[in-house]
């Protein structure tokens, strides 16, 4: 019983790995940024489980709330695809 | 009735469920052929890890760590109009 | 006695909420198209989200073990629920909306489509776009845009 919140933190942390590296790979840009704000989501719960409530208030205002509203504007202001090499 | 008991194994058999639901989310945010998809699945990802949370939190015996699932909840919503003004306007107005 | 009743009352409906989530989450994983994930998406979030926040806040209530501390706790709880209850429908049209006028991805085969019928023609928004601009040199015909027509 007192290892299952352990269980579930290997989970998360472990798909936040996966989504960030997706993130790294995508060419296009609002997809990547679509996966990014999936891999923090995960993150957030990992924080939480290690008890720091701190940690999460922040960690949430930033990378969901205003990470993810400044690069859309500078998607909306520069161009959607990644080209080239 | 001992109330701290019967909630372990309340808790004991939801989380389970709850961590199940997790991978199937993550699997369809995985998948899924446009950023809709991705974007469907992060809103329900982040809508049930609130309300986990809030379970959880009553285990753990702390209020300051329930206080996360507010501020979880409320900007999981700003990404989806952040998205629908991207769409169909073509610029966004921070 | 009735610290009891609440009590089963809310873990029942934690444990029926997980029951939704999980539910939800095999819908959503094998559905076909965007619309009818969306339709397991509703079910995820007022089914698999609000639902179990109130039987927390329920359980919470009575919960001694947490000290004088659960009535924050269900405070907080009925919070959220209220919160999720009021976003998540907002949240999933406004999203339904910008895959259905936007065209993004591509359409199911549907039978009948009574939206687009109800739509404005191209003609009429080019018409109404033409006498609210007021520009008399311009030829070409203005593409059907939604920010155009707003303002």
């Amino acid at each position: 019983m007192i290892e299952l919140h352990l269980l579930i933190l290997v989970i998360v942390v472990s798909f936040g790995f996966v989504f960030s590296y997706l993130a790294m790979k995508e060419h296009d840009l609002l997809k990547a940024l679509a996966l990014s704000s999936v891999q923090s989501t995960f993150f957030a719960l990992g924080f939480y489980i290690l008890a720091a409530p701190d940690i999460v208030l922040a960690y949430l205002a930033i990378a969901v709330g205003a990470y993810t509203a400044l690069v859309i504007l500078a998607i909306s202001k520069t161009e959607r695809y990644e080209v080239g090499e | 009735m001992n109330f701290e008991s019967a909630f372990l194994n309340v808790l004991y058999f939801s989380a389970v469920i709850y961590a199940l639901a997790f991978i199937l989310y993550g699997i369809r945010a995985i998948k899924g052929p446009t950023t809709a998809d991705i974007i469907l699945a992060v809103d329900c990802l982040s809508f049930d890890m609130a309300a986990f949370m809030v379970v959880l939190g009553i285990y753990f015996k702390s209020i300051m760590l329930a206080s996360g699932a507010i501020i979880l909840a409320l900007w999981a919503f700003m990404l989806d109009v952040y998205y629908t003004k991207y769409v169909l306007y073509g610029e966004v107005e921070v | 006695m009735i610290e009891e009743v609440i009590f089963i009352i809310g873990s029942i409906a934690i444990l029926l909420g997980a029951i939704y989530d999980l539910i939800a989450a095999i819908g959503l994983l094998r559905f076909g198209d965007f619309y009818m994930r969306s339709h397991a998406a509703t079910i995820g979030t007022i089914g698999g989200a609000a639902f179990p926040v109130f039987g927390a806040g329920l359980v919470a209530l009575v919960y001694h073990p947490l000290g004088s501390q659960r009535f924050f706790m269900a405070g907080i709880a009925f919070t959220v629920g209220v919160l999720i209850l009021l976003i998540a429908p907002t949240g999933s049209h406004s999203l339904v909306s910008a895959v259905y006028f936007g065209k993004v991805g591509k359409k199911p085969p549907l039978v009948v489509d009574q939206l687009e019928e109800d739509l404005p023609r191209r003609e009429d928004v080019a018409e109404l776009v033409r006498e609210h601009e007021e520009v008399p040199g311009e030829e070409e015909e203005p593409k059907f845009s939604f920010r155009r027509v707003g303002r």
